[in-house]
């Protein structure tokens, strides 16, 4: 877990299960996060895509990206399609019609289909206990079709559906906490997972299909036409969410809270918020109110971690072991997000 | 009727380019239509939009297969996309490029409009947003529409600032358009980027040349279960307008542009160092933002 | 030797399953579908179910869960009433389209506006053009009969395609009647390990569900439709081996007195047990009246129907579901445009009865006939009567 050695992303496969030639637009972070994710996963598996982005990109006839066997149905249903998959192979299994070997199963759905429409089929298929993966890609609305607001856009953000108008700008809610929703459900694993931290994410990924159960993993997935950001500056943005504390990098694990990526200090999340022309109609007001917000709900996560673990100060000891690196390690450190 | 078919890529505003078009000839009293080719590509993939001007009211709606006008936005396309296809005889090109013009002229080609959009764009919307700018070249190519229509229409679009500099740009782009008739260049002393193709059959005029439609129905596969990781056949390195470039003394190998890379186009060498693969490379520029050591620098891709 | 137990039909129905070796039921409780999933359940948890029973928080989730097992290779069966189906529907071209060879059994209730929890067909015809094969029976042996018969037909390899079952609710589904259920020996053999052709496997990675666009669309719906109408012989070679063992033969439409008949009922489902009885009767009066009952409803089976009608001067058609705003009842509509083209056709007239679980009687059948007769002795061929039959309009 410590060793954040320099050469350790390479320490992923070299095997490529989310095929080049997709149509996700240039610097596409879910396509980058989508990479990563199956890498960590591996062949090993069966996965269950819902309608969206990832989907569209990934599997015009007679074309596919994916090197794995992977099925899309419709767009509210990856966690019913996967809970048929796992039902499926456990009895095949247990009748001998195929080999014991363990399949992990895998469903993966963007906001929409998981903290929306999705919702009722994840909900149902976390509270039967299927044995399998969910990964939700959350790029913070409804980009397949042209960038409408989601539950999980961010308050502020200006979508089509969330205009800036001259009376209203921008989303007027908060983003639905679907880590929470997952949470309550009692599942065994539940982690928060960034592109710009591939160590952190991969070693979720292989935690989440280590769980027997229903595991819940969800990744920011940041998106340059629907964010107003270049397409260079999606991993960048996906570092500063972490940074910023707006989207913390932490872990659900029966019920106890690790965060993953610890903070001394929490960036201003105004340097997050002003490369984006989505937030480029923030007022200094919503600003103020959306680093309140991040700051208390930073303290919140702190304190639930604290009281479960207070083996605090191991971050301590683990700055000064690195002491001795150099400029282009530490740069890298925190380039792949080496857990601490 | 007079067909306009605009090529440009996701994110540039093709589909705008149309739609300012059809309004400019709709405010002077005139028929017209416009809209994009509907698809799933996205924000950098080669796109179509397809503009029909006429004085009585305009009623197909189909494809332009067999335009009179090609209008260009962007200068990486000409390789990538046949963009001169079913262009009628006598018709006429408006593109955007910095080189000489006249290596743009080809047999059957009337005329030619050129301008450097790109420059222009860059340096009076700070964007290479280049539609508005091509619409400038386009009307002092063929008064498809008057000047003064069309600024309105840009106007009646865009707001404020944003509507200014649009109309600045499209107002040096007339300015600064060089136009190139057939008769001005020897075609045969120049090495041509167009080849004269021979015109579509009558009847097969709407059929675009796309691999997928080859497929039978008695093909398919049931269910339309497709092979793995087939889209290794889609080559997205067309899509690239900026290339990054390498330099092997500041790179220390630690893999991050691999890691970071959406299209998996960074490939590891034998030698540990890393090269792009150009097949799938969308020049994004993730690598180079990304690189520990600034190794990694992009440069604008080669036009035709 | 198969032995006749008295039975509710919803029980034959899920014993029927546990004896089709499937391997996982995904479904949604809804009435009148209940009673079967009920037992499904208890089969389950006695372990005489040797499959996986997934307790769904919807209908949606349910056709969605039979899609992900099937795909995975397991012979997987759901069942479904009315609003439920309203909620899959959007799964259920789906389903067929993945070629997944599926059953379900459709226990039919009327559509909600106003809430019914009552029989009619409203609920399979929103359905009609889904791909699936659909079928209807009209009693409890031969719903038991078409669970075996169902996975024959869908598992085949030329085939691949869901098959739903249509059987009336509560009327049918809720009755206590006479059911042979067979040994296994008497079944062994008719119902092979199922083979499927494509499965979600790590051992052979592919992609089920890409999109088309509009270079293919047409082709898929082309191969789709082609291999529904192919479905046909594989469905009679079924029924045919079926009746070789059992003694019960089935065909995609059956006819009563339809040779010499001026008149033919045309009716689907339990209601044509009734018919039956009034046509009987019919002809005991010297009336030369006739029964056909549709039992194949997608692939539509013009060639029988055709021959079938063609003697007649008029046909009689008994819709359970209203088309509203339409030329006719849905079923009538189709029969129409069978016929249309044929020479001499018969008079077509369109009554929809039976809705919402309003009650059918032998009278009702007799005053029906007697009614067309009338008006086509006034109008033999052009007129043609669309009624909802029964609705009062005087007190």
């Amino acid at each position: 877990m410590s060793d954040a050695n320099v050469y350790a992303v390479k320490t992923l496969t070299s095997k490529e299960y989310f095929a080049p030639g997709h149509r996700a637009c240039s610097g596409c972070g879910q396509a980058v996060a989508v990479r990563m994710v199956q890498k960590a996963l591996g062949r090993n598996i069966v996965m269950a895509s819902a309608t969206g982005c990832m989907e569209v990109v990934s599997s015009p006839f007679p074309q596919s990206s994916w090197e794995v066997p992977w099925i899309h149905v419709a767009f509210e249903n990856a966690a019913a399609v996967a809970s048929g998959i796992e039902a499926g192979l456990k009895a095949q299994r247990r009748k001998g019609k195929i080999d014991g070997r363990k399949i992990t199963v895998v469903a993966m759905a963007g906001d929409g289909g998981t903290a929306d429409i999705g919702l009722q089929a994840l909900s149902g298929a976390l509270e039967r206990g299927h044995d399998f993966l969910y990964v939700c890609y959350d790029n913070e609305a409804y980009m397949n079709t042209g960038v409408q607001r989601s539950s999980a856009t961010p308050f502020g953000a200006v979508t089509t559906t969330s205009p800036a108008g001259r009376v209203n700008s921008g989303q007027l809610t908060w983003k639905k906490n679907m880590m929470r929703i997952t949470a309550a459900h009692d599942i065994p694993y539940a982690a928060t997972a960034s592109p710009s931290h591939p160590l952190d994410l991969v070693e979720k990924v292989k935690k989440g299909m280590e769980t027997e159960g229903p595991a819940y993993l969800h990744v920011l997935s940041p998106c340059p036409p629907g964010w107003g950001i270049a397409a260079e500056d999606s991993i960048q943005l996906a570092r500063l969410a972490v940074e910023t504390g707006i989207f913390p990098l932490y872990e659900i694990d029966k019920g106890k809270h690790r965060i993953t990526m610890n903070l001394e200090k929490l960036v201003p999340v105004k340097q997050y918020l002003k490369k984006q022309g989505r937030f480029r109609r923030l007022s200094p007001e919503m600003m103020e109110e959306i680093q309140e917000r991040v700051c208390k709900e930073w303290q919140e996560l702190r304190e639930k971690a604290e009281q479960i673990d207070p083996s605090a100060g191991a971050d301590e000891a683990l700055s000064k072991e690195q002491e001795g690196e150099t400029e282009a390690a530490k740069i890298f450190r925190v380039k792949a997000g080496a857990p601490v | 009727m007079l067909e306009i078919r605009f090529h440009g890529r996701g994110g540039q505003g093709a589909v705008t380019s149309a739609e300012l078009l059809a309004q400019a000839a709709i405010e002077e009293g005139k028929y017209a239509r416009a809209f994009p080719s509907f698809g799933p590509e996205r924000r950098g993939a080669p796109v179509s939009a397809f503009c029909r001007i006429d004085d009585k009211p305009v009623t197909l709606r189909t494809s332009i297969d067999s335009p009179d006008v090609v209008v260009v936005l962007d200068p990486s396309l000409f390789s990538a996309v046949d963009v001169t296809r079913g262009l009628r005889k006598d018709g006429s090109l408006v593109i955007n490029t910095k080189k000489e013009p006249g290596r743009f002229m080809f047999h059957g080609l009337k005329q030619l409009a050129a301008v450097n959009a790109t420059q222009i764009a860059q340096e009076i919307l700070n964007r290479p947003i280049t539609n508005t700018v091509l619409l400038g070249a386009l009307v002092r190519l063929l008064p498809v529409v008057k000047v003064e229509s069309l600024i309105s229409a840009v106007q009646n679009r865009f707001s404020g600032k944003i509507a200014d500099l649009n109309v600045q740009a499209l107002e040096r782009a007339y300015e600064e358009a060089q136009i190139i008739s057939a008769g001005d260049v020897d075609i045969e002393k120049q090495v041509p980027c167009f080849q004269e193709k021979e015109p579509p059959e009558k009847g097969k005029e709407d059929k675009p040349c796309k691999e997928d439609l080859d497929y039978l129905w008695t093909e398919l596969t049931p269910g339309c279960v497709v092979q793995p990781g087939s889209t290794r056949d889609n080559l997205t390195g067309d899509w690239r307008s900026t290339l990054p470039v390498m330099q092997k003394e500041r790179c220390i190998q630690c893999g991050l542009c691999w890691a970071f890379c959406p299209d998996a186009a960074q490939v590891q060498e034998p030698d540990g160092f890393f090269s792009v693969d150009l097949d799938y490379c969308k020049g994004c520029g993730i690598c180079a933002k990304e690189c520990p050591t600034g190794a990694i620098h992009m440069e604008k891709e080669l036009e035709l | 030797m198969a032995k006749r137990i008295g039975m509710e039909v919803s029980i034959a129905a899920a014993e029927a399953v546990k004896q089709a070796d499937v391997d996982v039921v995904a479904a949604y409780p809804i009435t009148p579908q209940t009673h079967i999933v009920e037992k499904l359940s208890e089969f389950a948890a006695d372990g005489q179910l040797d499959g996986e029973y997934v307790t769904v928080e919807s209908e949606h989730s349910a056709m969605s869960v039979c899609i992900g097992s099937q795909a995975s290779g397991a012979r997987t069966f759901t069942s479904t009433s009315s609003q439920g189906l309203a909620l899959m529907s959007e799964l259920v071209p789906i389903v067929s389209a993945l070629r997944l060879p599926l059953v379900m059994l459709l226990v039919n209730r009327s559509l909600s506006g106003p809430l019914s929890i009552w029989n009619d067909h409203s609920d399979v015809m929103s359905i009609r053009d889904s791909g699936c094969i659909q079928l209807f029976v009209k009693n409890g042996q031969e719903v038991y009969d078409h669970v075996f018969i169902g996975y024959r037909i869908a598992e085949k390899e030329n085939v691949l395609l869901p098959v739903i079952i249509n059987m009336d609710g509560f009327i049918l589904s809720h009755t206590f009647e006479p059911v042979e259920i067979m040994t296994p020996d008497e079944l062994k053999g008719y119902l092979p390990p199922y083979q499927p052709k494509y499965t979600l496997h790590p051992d052979h990675p592919l992609t089920m569900g890409a999109y088309a666009t509009p270079a293919l669309y047409t082709e898929a719906k082309k191969a789709h439709d082609e291999v529904l109408k192919a479905s046909y012989p594989s469905i009679l070679e079924a029924w045919n081996s079926w009746g070789k063992r059992t003694g019960r033969h089935y065909r995609p439409v059956e006819e009563l007195f339809c040779q010499d008949a001026d008149t033919i009922i045309v009716s689907m489902g339990s209601l044509s047990e009734t018919a039956a009885e009034a046509v009987k009767l019919m002809r005991d009066q010297g009336e030369k009246v006739g029964l056909l009952e549709l039992r194949l409803w997608r692939p539509f089976p013009f060639e029988e129907f055709s021959r079938a009608a063609a003697g007649a001067q008029r046909l009689i058609v008994m819709d359970r579901a209203v088309s509203s705003g339409g030329p006719g009842g849905p079923v009538a509509s189709e029969i129409r445009s069978a016929l249309y083209g044929i020479n001499n056709p018969p008079r077509v007239d369109s009554y929809i009865i039976g809705l919402g679980g309003r009650n059918v009687t032998i009278q009702d059948f007799v005053e029906m006939v007697e009614k067309t007769e009338a008006e086509s002795a006034l109008s033999p061929v052009t007129g043609s009567t669309y009624e909802i039959f029964g609705a009062r309009e005087h007190h």
